[in-house]
C-alpha cells in the first residue's frame, strides 16, 4: 500500500492546498482518490466554475427609469454603491461621485503618483478615530508613510491607469487586451503591493460584451473571496451583464458567463471625427438650470462653435446648452439617457455599474444605475 | 507517553505547542511543577521523538512562514536549512509525521510536512506523481478522458 493511503482525504487535501490552482488538473488525473481530494482542496475557488444565474432584486427605490423617486434638485450627480456587510446583507448606498477627491480604503487615505523617472510613489495617511466639531483629533494620529516602486516594477507600469478602492486595498488596472488585463492591488495599511495578469476568457460572446466598453468601474476584489470579478458595461434596458471571475492567485479565468443574450452588433458608424449629438432639432428635453430642471425644446444643433444645442425653455426663453451631457440636458420622457461610446462609435445607455462580492458565498451583486436619475436595477449573480 | 509506552520528558513550553497536549495540562502548570504523564496512544516512539525534536527547535528558532502557493519544489528555498533537513526523510516517516501533527494538532509541523508533500508534487506530470508515491492509476479510460476534459479550462489558461 502506498504510504499516502494512510492519510485522510482532508489531510491529503491540505497538502494539495499548498499548491497553486494550476496544479489541480494534474493532481486530479493521478487516481480517483486524488481527484476527490483535489476537488476538496480547491473547492472554495472551483465553486466559481459552476453555472452562473442572475436574479433581479427588488429595490426600495423605483427600479425603472423615472424622476419622481427623489426631489428634482437632489437627483443631480447621484451615484450608487453596493456593499455586502459581514453577515451577508446587501447595502445600497447613495453616493456623490463628484465629491471623491482622494481614495479612502480601510481607514486610510491613499495617494500615488508616477514620477518623471517613471517610478511610482504611494503614500498612506492613516485616519484618526474621530474629529471633533472644533477640529480637535481624538487620540494620536498615526504617522503617514510612503513607498517607492522603481520604473521596472510591475506596480509602476504606466498602463495601470484606472483605480478604485476595494476594501482594504486600492485596485489599479489597465486597458484590457486580447490576452487579458493587468491588475495591481496596494494594501492601504502597509502599502504592500502585488500585480497579476488576468487571462482573457476563452469566450467570444463574453469578449464581445466587454468590447462594448471595456473595464471601467465594473471590477471588484475581496481578500475573503480570493477572486477578481468584472462585469460588462450596461446595455439598454439594463439586462444582467456578462460576468468574468478570475482567481487572483493564479490569474486563471474561472468563469465567463453571458447572463443575457447580446443584441446584434450595431452597424459601423457612417461618420468620422466628432461624436454625433444625442438629440435632434425639435426633441423635447429638460435642461439643468439654477432652480433644477426646466422643460424645453431643441431649436438648433451646433448654433455656434462651442455649444451643441440652442434650447427654448418654457418660461425662461432661449439658452445654449454648453455640453452634450445628461448632467446638463436630458430627454423629457421617462426613457434612458444615451452616451456616445468612443470604442464602438455607437450610442449606448448612460448608466454606471457597481459590484460587490459576498463575504462567504460564490455570489456577486451587480448594480446598474441610470446617470442623473434615482433609478436602476440590482442583480444577484449566483454560481452553482 | 508513546504507543509503545516509551516516556519522553519535555518542557511545558515545548509540550504546549501541541493543542491536544495543551488541553491535558492544567493552565497554571509551569516548569517547577511535578512531571505529568500524557498518553499519546496513536503516536509511535520514533515518530514522537521526531515530533519533539521539531517542537524543541521551533521553541528556539521559529520556522519562517511557508508561502502559499508553494514557490519552489526545493524545501531548502522554502524554509530555513534546519527545517528543510528535518523533513528530508523517507516517505513512510513523512506521512507518519503528518498523521502525528494532525492528531496532536501542531500547526507549524503540519504546515511543514504538508508543504513537503506538495513540493514532491509540484511541477510533476500525473505519471511522475504516481511513480513518486507508488500510486496505482485506478481510472477507467473513460473516466480518465472525462477528468482530462473537466480540467481542460485550467490547463489551457
Amino acid at each position: 500500500m502506498a504510504p499516502e493511503a494512510a492519510l485522510a482525504d482532508e489531510v491529503l487535501a491540505a497538502c494539495f492546498g499548498r499548491l497553486s490552482l494550476r496544479s489541480q488538473p494534474r493532481i486530479a488525473r493521478v487516481s480517483r482518490r486524488w481527484r476527490d481530494a483535489a476537488a476538496l482542496a480547491f473547492a472554495r475557488r472551483l465553486r466559481w466554475r459552476k453555472k452562473a444565474c442572475a436574479a433581479r432584486l427588488p429595490l426600495p427605490v423605483r427600479a425603472v427609469p423615472g424622476r419622481d423617486a427623489a426631489p428634482r434638485n437632489e437627483i443631480l450627480n447621484v451615484g450608487f454603491s453596493l456593499e455586502f456587510l459581514g453577515g451577508g446583507d446587501l447595502v445600497v448606498q447613495v453616493v456623490d461621485p463628484d465629491a471623491r477627491a482622494v481614495r479612502a480604503a480601510d481607514g486610510h487615505f491613499l495617494f500615488h503618483v508616477t514620477t518623471a523617472a517613471g517610478a511610482k510613489v504611494a503614500a498612506s495617511l492613516p485616519l484618526p478615530a474621530s474629529i471633533a466639531a472644533d477640529g480637535a483629533v481624538d487620540g494620536a494620529v498615526p504617522a503617514a508613510f510612503a513607498v517607492r516602486w522603481p520604473k521596472d516594477d510591475p506596480i509602476a507600469r504606466p498602463g495601470l491607469s484606472r483605480e478604485k478602492p476595494c476594501g482594504e486595498y486600492l485596485m489599479l488596472w489597465g486597458d484590457p487586451s486580447a490576452r487579458g488585463i493587468e491588475v495591481a492591488l496596494i494594501r492601504a495599511a502597509d502599502l504592500a503591493a502585488a500585480s497579476r495578469f488576468l487571462a482573457a476568457p476563452n469566450s467570444s460572446a463574453v469578449a464581445a460584451a466587454f468590447g462594448r466598453g471595456g473595464v471601467e468601474e465594473n471590477i471588484a476584489y475581496t481578500r475573503a473571496s480570493g477572486v477578481v470579478v468584472a462585469c460588462s458595461p450596461p446595455r439598454a434596458g439594463l439586462p444582467p451583464p456578462a460576468v468574468i471571475v478570475w482567481d487572483w492567485e493564479t490569474g486563471v479565468c474561472l468563469q465567463a458567463a453571458v447572463l443575457d443574450g447580446l443584441p446584434p452588433k450595431p452597424p459601423p458608424p457612417p461618420w468620422g471625427g466628432e461624436p454625433p449629438l444625442r438629440f435632434a432639432a425639435g426633441a423635447e428635453v429638460e435642461c439643468r438650470v439654477a432652480a433644477g430642471w426646466a422643460p424645453g425644446v431643441v431649436l438648433a444643433l451646433r448654433p455656434d462653435d462651442e455649444s451643441p444645442y440652442l434650447v427654448r425653455l418654457e418660461g425662461l426663453g432661449d439658452c445654449l446648452a454648453p455640453v452634450d451631457s445628461a448632467r446638463v440636458i436630458r430627454s423629457r420622457a421617462g426613457g434612458e439617457e444615451r452616451r456616445w461610446n468612443q470604442r464602438t462609435c455607437a450610442f449606448e445607455v448612460a448608466a454606471s455599474v457597481s459590484l460587490a462580492l459576498h463575504p462567504r458565498a460564490a455570489r456577486v451583486a451587480v448594480g446598474l444605475w441610470h446617470e442623473c436619475k434615482a433609478a436602476g436595477v440590482v442583480y444577484a449573480v449566483d454560481f452553482g | 507517553m508513546s504507543q509503545e509506552g516509551d516516556q519522553f520528558e519535555v518542557e511545558v513550553k515545548v509540550a504546549k505547542m501541541s493543542e491536544l497536549v495543551k488541553t491535558m495540562i492544567p493552565e497554571e502548570a509551569d516548569e517547577e511543577e511535578e512531571a505529568q504523564e500524557i498518553p499519546l496512544p496513536n503516536v509511535k516512539s520514533h515518530v514522537l521523538a521526531k515530533v519533539i525534536e521539531f517542537c524543541r527547535r521551533y521553541a528556539e528558532e521559529p520556522m519562517s512562514e511557508i508561502e502559499k502557493p508553494l514557490k519552489s519544489a526545493n524545501m531548502h528555498e522554502v524554509v530555513q536549512e534546519w527545517y528543510a533537513n528535518y523533513v528530508d526523510v523517507d516517505q513512510e516517516l513523512l506521512f507518519e509525521l503528518i498523521l502525528a501533527a494532525n492528531y496532536m494538532d501542531i500547526k507549524p509541523l503540519l504546515d511543514l510536512t504538508c508543504a513537503t508533500v506538495a513540493s514532491m508534487i509540484k511541477g510533476k506530470t500525473p505519471e511522475e506523481i504516481r511513480k513518486t508515491f507508488n500510486i496505482v492509476n485506478d481510472f477507467t479510460p473513460e473516466e480518465e478522458a472525462q477528468v482530462r476534459e473537466e480540467n481542460k479550462w485550467c490547463e489551457e489558461a
